[in-house]
């Protein structure tokens, strides 16, 4: 019995989704702030006082409602980041990259942007970063283009 | 009531591209290994109850005995009938093209020359006044050049008289 042929015959295609989805009344002035005037805004908690970044109507430590922005500077501390070397359609970027985790000064919370203008090997936990903007900005979180060490 | 004043509200409108290999298992690997190659519609037949599948299966959906047995493969069509059929009555995204689908749009269920059970494909006629029951179509093919051993490579059903 002749079975059939044991080489894969592989199909290799694209799902497409685009996608539209709105950020909501707090990150559309965080955004509109950024675009505007080049100001990263934090959500501070009447209640609590607790700072988060980016910002969200629900204050993620007492649940309290939060309807205030306080601007920031901008500067901050990188917490932790990774370098990335895995390449895949979905990313931002193309490898390799840096990414990290920067708590900007004023804030409670730590915010997700990549790491650039430095060479891999000199990226350190716990250095100084300023935020460098887009010429083109369109209200979205890579009108920041990435965190650079303040010089 | 005070009206608060208009806030402007930002959307975010993106496209994700995500790339995918589908490896199609041994019988419809050699299904559209031959669709692709030779422009030829294979059955393959359950050595238990007979039957002819297009498309064909790794095992009978009735018994369950294994179909591999590469001799038993038959070539069908490329002409047929239509048993039965349905209309795409509402447009919707293909996540293959990014692209709205085309109504209205005629799937077929078609009955190939020399196979028992039926396979699904889009018929060319988009008017429903103009299928009829037991039609008879007939596979259109893609060149070879274009063809990609996809089941696209079969364009549509055309409708055919005899």
């Amino acid at each position: 019995m002749e079975a059939v042929k044991k080489e894969p015959v592989i199909f290799e295609g694209f799902v497409i989704m685009p996608y539209k989805y709105s950020v909501g009344s707090m990150a559309s002035k965080f955004f509109i702030k950024i675009r505007d005037s080049k100001v990263i805004s934090g959500a501070k908690c009447p209640k609590c006082g607790f700072v988060n970044v980016p910002p969200r109507s629900v204050c993620p430590k007492c649940f309290s409602k939060v309807e205030e922005l306080i601007e920031l500077s901008g500067k901050g501390t990188l917490q932790t980041f990774t370098i990335v070397h895995y390449e895949s359609s979905v990313q931002a970027l193309k490898p390799p990259y840096a990414i990290g985790v920067i708590k900007l000064d004023g804030a409670d919370t730590g915010m997700t942007h990549f790491i650039g203008d430095v060479d891999a090997k000199s990226i350190k936990s716990g250095m100084k970063l300023e935020p460098v903007f887009r010429d083109k900005r369109e209200a979205e979180i890579m009108d920041i283009q990435y965190f650079r060490p303040v010089k | 009531m005070k009206q608060k004043p208009q806030e402007e509200l930002i959307y975010i409108n993106k496209t994700m591209k995500i790339p995918y290999k589908w490896r199609t298992g041994e019988v419809w690997g050699e299904f559209f290994r031959e669709l692709k190659e030779n422009g030829i519609i294979y059955a393959n037949q359950c050595p238990t109850c007979g039957r002819q599948f297009c498309l064909p299966k790794s095992v009978c959906t009735r018994d369950h005995t294994v179909c591999t047995d590469r001799s038993k493969w038959i070539p069908v069509g490329p002409k047929g009938t239509v048993v039965t059929y349905f209309m795409a009555e509402q447009s919707f995204l293909l996540p293959t093209s990014g692209e709205m689908l085309k109504i209205p749009f005629a799937v077929g269920i078609i009955l190939m020359d020399g196979a028992t059970v039926i396979l699904q494909h889009q018929l060319e006629e988009t008017d429903e006044k103009k299928i009829k029951p037991f039609m008879r179509v007939e596979a259109v093919i893609r060149p070879k050049a274009e063809r990609k051993g996809n089941i696209f490579d079969i364009v549509h059903f055309k409708t055919i008289t005899e």
